[in-house]
């Protein structure tokens, strides 16, 4: 059973093979059933699949390893306010190279606290960006004819649609 | 599960209510630029569930409270309105974009409700008549409601209510006729405005015969506006209670007061929880406390007697 293991051997969607603590998997919810379900012993030869790719999987499981041990005992306030600076150096990446990524991960993988940190960075990130920046990274083409973009001008004077 | 794609250089499709996730946590000014994007987003944004959950999450970050409101001095000339928010720390920041009024007579805020503002223009004497214009304090859009249908008495006359009722994506104002100008009357009708249709009802309740309404402002939460009032059951007997009106079912209630002892009190509609609340102030010359009441509804309760209970927090 998964309580005589301390780690798990997961794979990722490329195929690479991740080790990670049992503790720290239990932040997400499906990895927690998957520890009730499947036969973490050493004479079981099954690895899950995680349907996340390499890069991902490594900041992720990153994430659940510095949280794990607060997750699981509850901390000091000056424990909460080191993970805060941690979080936010954590997050330091580029938003569609792996922010997007971790972001999906985290919805998928059942994480509350990762999902919540992901959308608040993106919102931060996106916060200062032009709409055609937007556009770009979401890949949306401009669907409005001039009329209904002259629309939106007149409707919000002093507001940069640009 | 859609596989997610493996090549880094892409960005991975994202799902609308994630992008609805991303979003919600931007203000307002941001939200009006981005609409530009795409029809698709600008209905996104549209959509009551995104503005349900953009205005919870605003209001989990910064409560805004209504400070100070418009009022006129006695030179006949009204001042303009003057708004200020309060955020959770009490840190006070005046509101620049306030809609620019210039009216003579009287200006009152009937209430506030999800980023929305709704005041009252009063005219001035018995022919004065009313007007009501919505104001929405994020993107300063204002709107000026139409004329209610039936305008026989000076604003004292009536009492008011305004909500917002997320689910349905619409607001209301209520305006209570009472049959007289005290500050405690009778319920004499009611016309409701909807913000959608863009019109005024007529509303008789028989519900609400006998029924006395305190002039003091109205309360709106979890879309419904409450005002203390009061029924008389015997002549010369009154019970206490709360009278309710449901935005989305248009239905008024009456719910009964939790039980407090009024003597030397005040009372104040509150929010506690999400759900609605009774400060209580109770001054008498030794003391003085404040007793919190939270109100629990049972939908499927039969009776109006089980159908809701008071529980005392503090």
């Amino acid at each position: 059973m998964s309580s005589s293991v301390e780690a798990i051997t997961v794979l990722s969607s490329d195929g690479d093979e991740f080790k990670i603590t049992v503790s720290a998997a239990k932040l997400s919810k499906p990895l927690n059933w998957m520890l009730e379900d499947v036969c973490f012993s050493d004479d079981c030869d099954e690895v899950p699949t995680i349907e996340v790719n390499s890069k991902t999987l490594v900041k992720v499981i990153e994430y659940c390893e510095k949280h794990a041990p607060r997750a699981n005992s509850g901390a000091s306030d000056s424990d909460a306010e080191e993970l805060k600076k941690w979080d936010i150096e954590f997050m330091k990446m580029d938003v569609k190279d792996i922010l997007f990524h971790i972001l999906m991960a985290a919805n998928y993988l059942h994480m509350e606290g990762l999902y919540d940190l992901a959308c608040q960075t993106a919102a931060d990130l996106m916060k200062g960006m032009t709409v055609s920046q937007i556009r770009k990274i979401f890949h949306i083409k401009n669907d409005f004819s001039s009329e209904e973009q002259e629309q939106l001008r007149r409707q919000h004077p002093g507001c940069s649609f640009d | 599960m859609k596989r997610l794609k493996t090549n880094d250089s892409h960005t991975p499709y994202i799902p609308e209510g994630i992008i609805g996730d991303i979003f919600k946590r931007l203000p307002v000014k941001s939200l009006i630029r981005f609409q530009s994007v795409s029809k698709r987003w600008k209905n996104l944004f549209q959509t009551s569930s995104f503005i349900e959950n953009h205005h919870r999450h605003s209001h989990q970050n910064s409560l805004l409270l209504l400070e100070r409101y418009g009022h006129w001095n006695p030179y006949d000339q009204c001042n303009p309105m003057d708004l200020c928010f309060a955020d959770r720390e009490l840190r006070i920041s005046k509101v620049h974009n306030e809609p620019c009024i210039s009216f003579k007579g009287v200006i009152r805020i009937v209430n506030s409700s999800y980023g929305l503002l709704c005041v009252g223009l009063h005219g001035r004497g018995y022919r004065g008549r009313s007007n009501f214009l919505v104001y929405n304090v994020a993107t300063s859009e204002v709107r000026r409601v139409r004329k209610p249908l039936i305008d026989k008495l000076y604003p004292e006359g009536y009492c008011f209510g305004f909500g917002f009722c997320p689910i349905l994506n619409d607001y209301k104002i209520v305006r209570v006729r009472l049959s007289g100008h005290h500050f405690y009357e009778k319920f004499d009708g009611a016309e409701v405005f909807s913000g959608s249709t863009g019109s005024w009802k007529i509303f008789e309740d028989k519900n609400l015969e006998n029924v006395y309404l305190f002039k003091i402002q109205s309360f709106s939460c979890n879309g419904a506006i409450f005002w203390f009032g009061s029924k008389s059951v015997v002549k010369g007997e009154y019970v206490r209670l709360i009278v309710s009106f449901d935005i989305a079912m248009e239905v008024f209630s009456l719910i009964p007061m939790p039980p407090i002892d009024y003597d030397y009190t005040t009372i104040n509609f509150t929010l506690y929880e999400n759900k609605l609340g009774v400060l209580h102030r109770i001054q008498s010359p030794e003391s003085c406390r404040i007793e919190l009441w939270v109100m629990e509804e049972d939908k499927s309760a039969a009776g109006d007697r089980e159908r809701w209970s008071w529980t005392k927090k503090y």
